[in-house]
């Protein structure tokens, strides 16, 4: 733990905590849409896809790039950077998981789900501006590293 | 002094007439199901004595809050200005939330479109809900039509659920004995009971409410077994005055 990872290693950690974490929210809302109660679930779908699916395409589309690449010289990156792009990750992953997961419990007539997700959507909006900025290094930034 | 009084006696007939007009119910909105019910008080001689029982009724179901209308007679021909004939009475319920088998939904918080489908649900439940997604709210209003003349439903749509309160109110609180004990009860015409029921559901989504046009999950007889009117105007027809 010399302070400094890998560039490879911190996107595919990345990728994996976007991928997994992404997953199980996807599965539920399917689950949801062939159900019965699906009255209104394409509400919930475009609140959902952007917010998962900008950052979800560059981490796995960057990803892919990067696979097919040649190696070039070895890059790294600080790891306290690497941490803090990872538990902005998950938090914003945990964030919209809860959410959609808890919508079906909470909604009543007077707090219809989507007003609460959009409520949610309030907080979502700065994570979301911060996990992108951290990504944007990790899977934008061409500089090679020292 | 005199010709003063008789003036104010005109006034308060007239403002009572203008006001009965108000109450008047020429048709009911189209409704998601309907049925024309049976004879439940056969003894009844008066509409009076029908409305006095259909509201016991209703009471004793669980439904004291009730809107009374006054349902004109098409055959008759008031001189204008005169409110027409009665020939019936409707009776308007208030809007209450329901579950899948058209009971009342528990926990006193039924009579609103702000109460919560969420009270005290069990694990499973639970469980369910999160795999599922929320069910829709389902809400019903009940209109009792008593006339000596045949129903037939208006083409218009019914009110929207909110406003259901607002038609509620415009009624009277209580059957208006005065107009219903003068007309005899004469189904003669094709007159009778009937119920028409309203039923709407609403999105968990996004909170909207759409009516129902045609309800084919329970028919008029399964909403009113199921609310218990059905029991309660049985037992006003064994309790016979």
């Amino acid at each position: 733990m010399n302070g400094k990872i890998d560039l490879l290693v911190g996107q595919r950690k990345l990728v994996m905590i976007w991928l997994i974490g992404s997953a199980p929210v996807i599965l539920l809302m399917l689950i949801r849409t062939l159900g019965p109660n699906a009255t209104d679930i394409e509400k919930v779908w475009s609140w959902l896809l952007p917010s998962v699916m900008p950052t979800l395409s560059l981490v796995v589309g960057t990803y892919a790039a990067s696979a097919l690449k040649e190696a070039d010289a070895p890059r790294t990156v600080d790891a306290v950077f690497f941490r803090i792009a990872v538990a902005l990750s998950v938090a914003y992953l945990l964030i919209l998981s809860v959410a959609i997961a808890a919508y079906p419990l909470t909604a009543t007539p007077a707090a219809p789900a989507l007003r609460t997700l959009e409520r949610v959507g309030l907080i979502l909006g700065p994570v979301q501006g911060l996990v992108s900025g951290c990504l944007g290094v990790f899977f934008v930034s061409q500089k090679p590293g020292r | 002094m005199r010709p003063a009084l008789l003036l104010l006696l005109a006034i308060s007939t007239l403002l009572a007439q203008q006001e009965d007009s108000k109450r008047v119910l020429t048709q009911p909105p189209r409704a998601s199901a309907r049925m024309r019910l049976p004879e439940f008080f056969p003894d009844a001689m008066k509409l009076g004595d029908v409305a006095k029982r259909v509201s016991a009724a209703l009471t004793e179901a669980g439904y004291p809050d009730q809107g009374w209308f006054v349902v004109p007679s098409p055959t008759s021909f008031p001189p204008p200005g005169s409110p027409p004939a009665a020939g019936g009475f409707a009776v308007v319920t208030k809007l209450e939330e329901i579950d899948d088998s058209g009971r009342s939904k528990s926990g006193g918080k039924s009579w609103t479109l702000e109460a919560s489908h969420t009270n005290s649900i069990s694990f499973l439940d639970a469980a369910m809900r999160l795999l599922a997604g929320a069910p829709k709210g389902r809400y019903r209003v009940f209109l009792i039509w008593v006339s000596n003349d045949p129903a037939s439903q208006a083409r218009t749509a019914p009110p929207a659920p909110e406003d259901w309160d607002n038609f509620l109110a415009t009624g009277t609180k209580g059957p208006l004995l005065r107009v219903m004990d003068k007309v005899l009860v004469n189904y003669g015409t094709g007159g009778g009971c009937s119920v028409f029921v309203y039923e709407y559901d609403r999105s968990a989504i996004t909170g909207e409410a759409q009516f129902v046009r045609s309800d084919d999950r329970l028919n008029a007889e399964q909403h009113l077994k199921a609310s218990g009117i059905w029991d309660h105007l049985m037992a006003k027809e064994a309790q016979k005055p």
